[in-house]
């Protein structure tokens, strides 16, 4: 049982407690927020981004001082050699890719790969399976059927977090997948796709 | 025959940050470049040094905009001058990147105004005309070495006080080309670790309607200190002229301090 767990069942026991009280109706959906945020976020907490389009290390420094200004990461390591990013998630704090994404560009750069340590429990993933963790909804795509357990690397594949030349590939099987092209799916709030490596 | 030196240095191998030139990558957004070039020419009437310094202030406004504004200050006279200053904004409409390459395509403008007398034909807007350049910029990144190339044209007025001779041609096609090769280190380990970049620029114009030009060579070499600072030596040789210049060769030395983030932004 993990830290969200725990706080999931405190969160129930208080809000039962709270149920003879008139102000429970208010206080009961924001606890379901805040679980499911905090739940969402405890399951990603590292990633890997290699930044392209860049040799030097003035330009890595560039782009490390843009990425040390997301809210949301605590903090950012730096393989110069190889303009790779690691970055740690901080815990209980909602967070965008797309941020992630645009900061590299303001430095002047792109989006080579961005690979997400992520935290999964026996879920069995293969082509077209969704996975949904709070608002965002994972598609996964060109993925062998397996069992993912504990810890697993998975990398986001839209466009503008895989070189151009990727997401031309990734466009060309549109009539496998339709919704990478549009980013689209009816009922989903925020859609990825993503592929396990 | 600047063409056919252009093709001739094509084939061999740069670091982008040149000196007399602007790829077409920009200032990262909200980082300010400082700079200070000082340049030490040897008049050719008279032998005297000139030795103009070049304050200037880069700004990325966004991840396709950048500005720069420069101001030129002589020691014609014997005293210090503010001779001058120009604005140029840059804007970077292509951008192709894959790891460690780019290429990437810009259009800019400067507009120069300035005060000196003038007694050559070059048109010269950084320091020395009052005038407007409008230019076209490709730039190629590969692993360590880059390539840049830049067109443009421009047209110079009066300066403040002294008026374009009537003799002068006012309008000119400028192109530079410029490779640069990293040399160290080998291989990063860190942000600290000093760079060394070799560089070479050409630098042409073609004035209209009379037919003169000019083509000049500029060696550099570049040191970058912890990945924010960085330092330019560098010597520009005209290597012919069918016009008149007042002071075509001389050394350059240029200093530069990156701010990353000038602005916070509190989420």
């Amino acid at each position: 049982m993990d830290y969200s767990e725990h706080l999931m069942i405190i969160l129930i026991a208080v809000a039962g407690r709270l149920k003879k009280q008139k102000i429970m109706n208010k206080i009961i959906p924001l606890l379901i927020f805040l679980v499911f945020v905090l739940d969402t976020n405890a399951q990603i907490s590292k990633a890997k981004l290699v930044a392209n389009g860049l040799t030097c290390s003035m330009c890595s420094n560039a782009t490390y001082k843009q990425l040390k200004t997301i809210p949301f990461l605590d903090s950012v390591d730096t393989d110069v050699e190889h303009t790779k990013f690691i970055f740690y998630f901080k815990p209980n704090v909602d967070f965008d890719y797309k941020m992630i994404k645009s900061k590299v560009e303001d430095a002047g750069f792109s989006v080579g790969s961005l690979v997400l340590s992520m935290k999964f429990d026996n879920v069995s993933v293969e082509n077209d399976f969704h996975y949904t963790l709070g608002d965002i909804t994972y598609h996964f795509m060109e993925t062998k059927k397996q069992n993912l357990n504990k810890i697993c690397q998975v990398k986001l594949i839209d466009k503008g977090f895989v070189s151009g030349k990727e997401y031309k590939k990734y466009l060309n099987l549109e009539s496998k997948y339709p919704c990478y092209k549009t980013g689209k799916i009816e009922n989903i709030k925020v859609l990825y796709h993503m592929k396990a490596i | 025959m600047g063409n056919f030196i252009f093709l001739c240095f094509y084939q061999t191998k740069a670091q982008e940050l040149f000196l007399l030139t602007y790829p077409a990558s920009n200032v990262p957004k909200n980082a300010m470049v400082v700079r200070g070039m000082n340049s030490f020419f040897q008049r050719t009437a008279d032998k005297s040094i000139r030795y103009p310094l070049m304050p200037e202030f880069e700004y990325g406004l966004s991840k396709k905009i950048m500005v720069i504004a420069n101001g030129f200050i002589s020691n014609e006279g014997n005293k210090v001058n503010l001779e001058g200053a120009s604005l140029l904004t840059q804007y970077r409409f292509y951008s192709n990147g894959e790891a460690k390459k780019h290429f990437r395509m810009a259009v800019w403008s400067r507009f120069a105004v300035n005060n000196a007398e003038i007694h050559q034909e070059e048109i010269e807007l950084n320091g020395h005309n009052s005038g407007i350049r409008l230019g076209l910029t490709g730039t190629q990144l590969l692993y360590k070495t880059a390539l840049s190339s830049t067109i443009s044209y421009q047209k110079s007025f009066n300066n403040f006080a002294n008026e374009f001779p009537q003799n002068y041609t006012t309008r000119s096609i400028d192109y530079t080309f410029s490779l640069g090769q990293l040399v160290l280190p080998g291989t990063y380990k860190n942000f600290n670790q000093t760079n060394v970049n070799l560089m070479v620029e050409m630098l042409g114009q073609n004035q209209l309607s009379n037919g003169k030009s000019f083509l000049d060579i500029v060696p550099v070499i570049q040191f970058i200190f912890k990945s924010k600072a960085r330092l330019d030596l560098a010597y520009r040789r005209q290597l012919y002229s069918t016009m008149s210049r007042t002071q075509p060769n001389g050394i350059l030395i240029n200093f530069q301090y990156n701010i990353f983030d000038v602005i916070r932004k509190k989420y």
